[in-house]
């Protein structure tokens, strides 16, 4: 019935192998005297390839897509490399092959184990530590602190942090959604801690004047309201309080004294252990927007500004789909603003990055000079491009991270350069289509948060290397040189896989 | 389910971004390319040019200006003939400094970039030899420019002659210069020299022109017969309670169109530009292209005409002799003063006239496009007056023995104190063959004491050249 090829596998994969064959014989011509070990290298490419593929088509994987497009991707991104540096291009390899290998072993893994949806404080925990180790190891590469060293082994925490931010969120819609899930078991309510969470988020729709009441504290979502309520609370505790507690209502706002007071009641109170294990704190939206907005703020403090917009994007996207409370998703949006303009004003590089896109030209030899040269290697390519190794890509510097595309622009052309961005399309398209039909929450959140980084880092690599939005340091995801963010890319495609692979089983 | 449905709305949104990225990079690639490729920053284009000897600039007679020498290791020199000669119209084309002049925005053509050269590069590949620019003839009279160089040494301003027929360009001077051959020992000076000696003032000046602009004025008075010319002029006249006071402040008596433009009586002519009104003036002056791109082949600044049809009468007043916020390029005078020439047609000017490869052929040949701007018996009533003026008023200084010269003169108030001498005019009057303006920047003298007398020697040149 299908139309059958290779190895009676269907067709993509050819085109896969069509595309590699003519490029590494176009490598291997160009380096003066022809150098065999290309073509070595290429075969190896190939055989990686196809034999992943097969494994995923017979073994019933899942998505038959996924694979074969970031294959497509990785392997430009190897030419391109081996065009560059052949050095670079030896090392992206043994990266796509570990990569492979780490691409398996987190479909298994994410199979096997069962209830990751429970350890949303190790995917915290985890963050943490990375940030910690950054801040304490890292070291300084080109004003932000991102690399850690450990002996000749380096690698970029915020890689890993990605697929624990993500774990993070879809572990608290999760929890969240479940919990309001379980509100229909009456019974529970008594049992449960957290059936007055449960109630409050529910009834915050309805109870809007305490919310108007709590909201002149300020947007910052420190100062806002926090509710925990709980039964166990005298309810003095309130007395002195502008907005009233009661335990039918149990939707009042808490300001920040009253929170801590509340707080170092509770853990005078047997009652502390239940609300740290049966997660009733985490499971507040406002403790929960804390944990993220930390994220950002550590992220930012690393001066990381293309991490901390993507971590932002990925947040606001997922919250935009699951949360009700619209007037908190505009308060959110509004906090980027003040970040924003807060940045703008007390951080240099924030500055730099917004007049160097306003107008890199006045600039040229100084501060606008990468994303002019960037431009140079655009404009140089034309619509077909000057050809593989006929260009000048190597006057951009960092070319082979993130300026890669412009050097993709500069040989393959504007029709290169379109191929990549459409190909990163269907990949997206694909990832949605996933998340799209997964209907248990955490799962669908996992897929959703993978997709919504590769996504929204492609667009913000590329529409910064061509000045269509500020530029921002970020690697170009599968295509890019780095063994951290290719692993930390296969690893969140593996798991990607993994889900597609459980819709497709039932 | 509803968290499916807002999933949908991240697909639109995760599309809209991923179609941005291509219709922006398509937007690059077809509006920005040139531009950006073009930029003295761009490495890029020195790869090709290592590769490429630069053509040969020549001008109209085939003497060479500006050449490229190969020597034995390969090494390539761009050499400047006649040194601060044509520093200004050539420009410079330095690894360090960027390009400028002709070297600049003939690039291309020097390079060999444009036209068919595949066999060229075929070649190149084949034998390893270095591709061969594209050579130059410009339309420059290599005699002529080096008089009006002399008869402005010392001086600020500029010179531009041209035929007023084609509008080909015959020479063009700008002072103070530089010297092409020794940018690197003398970058440092140039710079800060107060006079900015690396501004081409013949195409980028912006002057008021003065009295040299009451030709337009007369070409609008003429168009209205119900404008009454004729004018007793008592030395001041005040327009919204500002007096203004002539030149001859005994004044001129009484007049007509001619005699004013003899004289030039800034009275009739404030009178005049009054009467005529914000709407004659300024469509008469749009029609001169002020504040419109001129035309032709080289980077020429626009005149400024920051008025509309309303005009105050004070502002009336100020343009109708030149002043006011009008400014002009001494190219455009050059060109305006054309157009009476040219029985009112003002053709475009242009400084390359064929581009050849390196096997002479011809690339490109410029073509002369002209625009008629006014009816020819306008043109030669202004002309039998602009020749009346040379033979008996302001411009006496700018005759020649034995040849009708028209001309008018200007002398431009401005805020240095000092005021501009301008002289534009044209020779023989009746087959004009040489158009000239001349501005000697803030030199404190008349149009008629000071630039006239350049103008007529220019002029005198210019004609000795055609005849030869």
């Amino acid at each position: 019935m299908r139309p059958r090829g290779l190895l009676g596998i269907r067709r993509p994969i050819n085109i896969l192998i069509i595309v590699n064959v003519l490029f590494f014989i176009l490598l291997s011509l160009h380096v003066q005297p022809p150098d065999p070990s290309i073509l070595i290298a290429g075969g190896g490419v190939i055989v990686l390839m196809i034999t992943s593929y097969i494994i995923i088509v017979k073994k019933r994987m899942g998505d038959q897509y996924i694979f074969l497009i970031i294959s497509m991707l990785v392997s430009l991104g190897i030419i391109m490399l081996y065009r560059l540096n052949p050095n670079y291009g030896l090392a992206q390899i043994k990266w796509y092959g570990l990569g492979i290998v780490l691409y398996f072993i987190s479909y298994i893994l994410f199979r096997v184990i069962k209830g990751w949806d429970k350890y949303i404080y190790g995917y915290i925990f985890g963050s943490m530590l990375l940030f910690l180790i950054t801040f304490t190891l890292g070291t300084n590469v080109g004003g932000s602190i991102n690399w850690v060293y450990i002996g000749n082994f380096s690698f970029q925490p915020a890689e890993a942090t990605k697929i624990f931010f993500v774990f993070f969120i879809a572990a608290y819609y999760k929890l969240r959604l479940s919990s309001e899930e379980a509100l229909t078991f009456p019974e529970r309510e008594a049992v449960l801690p957290y059936n007055n969470e449960v109630s409050d988020s529910r009834l915050q729709n309805h109870n809007y004047p305490d919310h108007e009441q709590s909201d002149k504290s300020g947007s910052n979502f420190e100062e806002a309201e926090i509710s925990t309520e709980n039964e166990a609370v005298p309810p003095k505790n309130s007395a002195d309080n502008t907005v009233s507690l009661n335990s039918n209502h149990s939707t009042s706002g808490f300001y920040l004294k009253d929170f801590w007071r509340e707080l170092s009641r509770r853990l005078k109170t047997p009652n502390y252990r239940e609300l740290i294990i049966n997660k009733q704190l985490i499971k507040n939206k406002y403790v929960f927007l804390a944990i993220v907005y930390l994220h950002l703020f550590l992220l930012l403090m690393q001066r990381e500004l293309g991490m901390t917009v993507l971590f932002y994007v990925i947040f606001i996207s997922i919250f935009y789909i699951y949360e009700e409370d619209y007037k908190l998703l505009l308060y959110n949006i509004g906090a980027l603003g003040i970040i924003l303009v807060l940045s703008y004003f007390m951080l240099a590089h924030v500055r730099v990055r917004l007049v160097t896109w306003v107008n890199p030209w006045d600039q040229i030899s100084g501060k606008g000079y990468q994303i002019t040269q960037s431009l140079f290697a655009i404009v140089a390519g034309g619509f077909f491009g000057t050809g593989l190794g006929l260009g000048s890509p190597d006057f951009i510097p960092v070319v082979h991270t993130d300026f890669i595309f412009s050097a993709i622009c500069e040989e393959m052309g504007l029709f290169g350069g379109m191929a990549v961005v459409l190909l990163y399309f269907i990949l997206v398209y694909r990832g949605f289509k996933i998340a799209l039909t997964i209907k248990e929450t955490f799962k669908k959140v996992v897929a959703l948060g993978i997709i919504l980084i590769y996504g929204y880092q492609t667009f913000i690599i590329i529409g910064g290397v061509i000045k269509l939005i500020p530029l921002t340091g970020i690697t170009l995801p599968f295509i890019s040189y780095g063994g951290s963010s290719l692993i930390s890319a296969f690893i969140a495609f593996g798991i990607l896989q993994a889900i597609s692979g459980l819709e497709a089983g039932g | 389910m509803e968290s499916n449905r807002k999933i949908v709305h991240i697909i639109i949104l995760m599309s809209v971004l991923f179609l941005s990225i291509i219709i922006y990079l398509t937007y690059i690639q077809i509006f920005r390319a040139e531009v950006t490729a073009q930029n003295p920053y761009n490495k890029r284009q020195w790869a090709v040019e290592d590769k490429t000897v630069r053509g040969t600039i020549y001008d109209r007679n085939g003497i060479v200006l500006a050449e490229t020498k190969v020597s034995g290791d390969g090494t390539m020199k761009r050499l400047y003939n006649y040194d601060e000669l044509y520093s200004h119209t050539i420009g410079y084309s330095s690894r360090q400094y960027g390009k400028t002049g002709i070297e600049f925005y003939y690039n291309s053509d020097l390079l060999a970039l444009t036209g068919d050269n595949t066999v060229a590069k075929i070649r190149e590949t084949v034998t390893g030899q270095p591709i061969k620019g594209h050579s130059l003839t410009l339309t420059l009279d290599h005699n002529l420019q080096r008089k009006a160089e002399q008869l402005l040494k010392g001086k600020i301003g500029s010179i531009v002659a041209m035929n007023p027929k084609t509008g080909e360009v015959l020479a063009a001077v700008s002072k103070p210069d530089y010297n092409p051959n020794s940018l690197a020992e003398d970058w440092d000076r140039l710079v800060e020299d107060e006079n900015s000696p690396l501004l081409n003032r013949s195409l980028t000046g912006l002057y008021p022109p003065g009295s040299i602009y009451k030709l337009v004025i007369a070409a609008s008075v003429l168009e209205n017969p119900e404008i009454d010319a004729n004018y007793n002029c008592t030395g001041t006249i005040t327009i919204d309670g500002y007096t203004l006071a002539d030149a001859n402040r005994w004044g001129h008596g009484f007049l007509d169109l001619k005699r004013s433009i003899i004289v030039s009586c800034n009275t009739n002519f404030v009178r005049m530009g009054v009467e005529l009104g914000g709407r004659n003036v300024t469509q008469m002056s749009k029609r001169f292209l002020m504040g419109k791109k001129l035309g032709g082949d080289m980077p020429i600044a626009e005149s400024r005409y920051p008025y509309g049809d309303n005009m105050k009468p004070t502002d009336l007043a100020a343009v109708a002799i030149g002043q006011g916020e009008l400014l002009v390029t001494p190219i455009h005078m050059a060109a305006m003063v054309s157009t009476f020439a040219n029985k009112g047609a003002m053709a475009a000017p242009y400084i390359v006239g064929k581009i050849k490869n390196e096997d002479g052929m011809i690339v490109t040949l410029a073509e002369s496009e002209s625009t008629q701007i006014i009816s020819d018996a306008i043109a030669d009533e202004i002309t039998d007056m602009m020749v009346a003026a040379v033979r008996e008023g302001t411009g006496v200084n700018a005759r020649i023995h034995g040849v009708d010269v028209a001309g008018k003169t200007g002398t431009a108030q401005n805020e240095t104190g000092k005021v501009h001498s301008w002289f534009i005019g044209f020779a023989p009057a009746e087959d004009p063959q040489i158009a000239v303006a001349v501005i000697l920047e803030s030199e404190g003298r008349t149009g008629g004491e000071a630039a006239a007398p350049i103008a007529g020697e220019v002029l005198n040149e210019g004609l000795k050249g055609v005849n030869r």
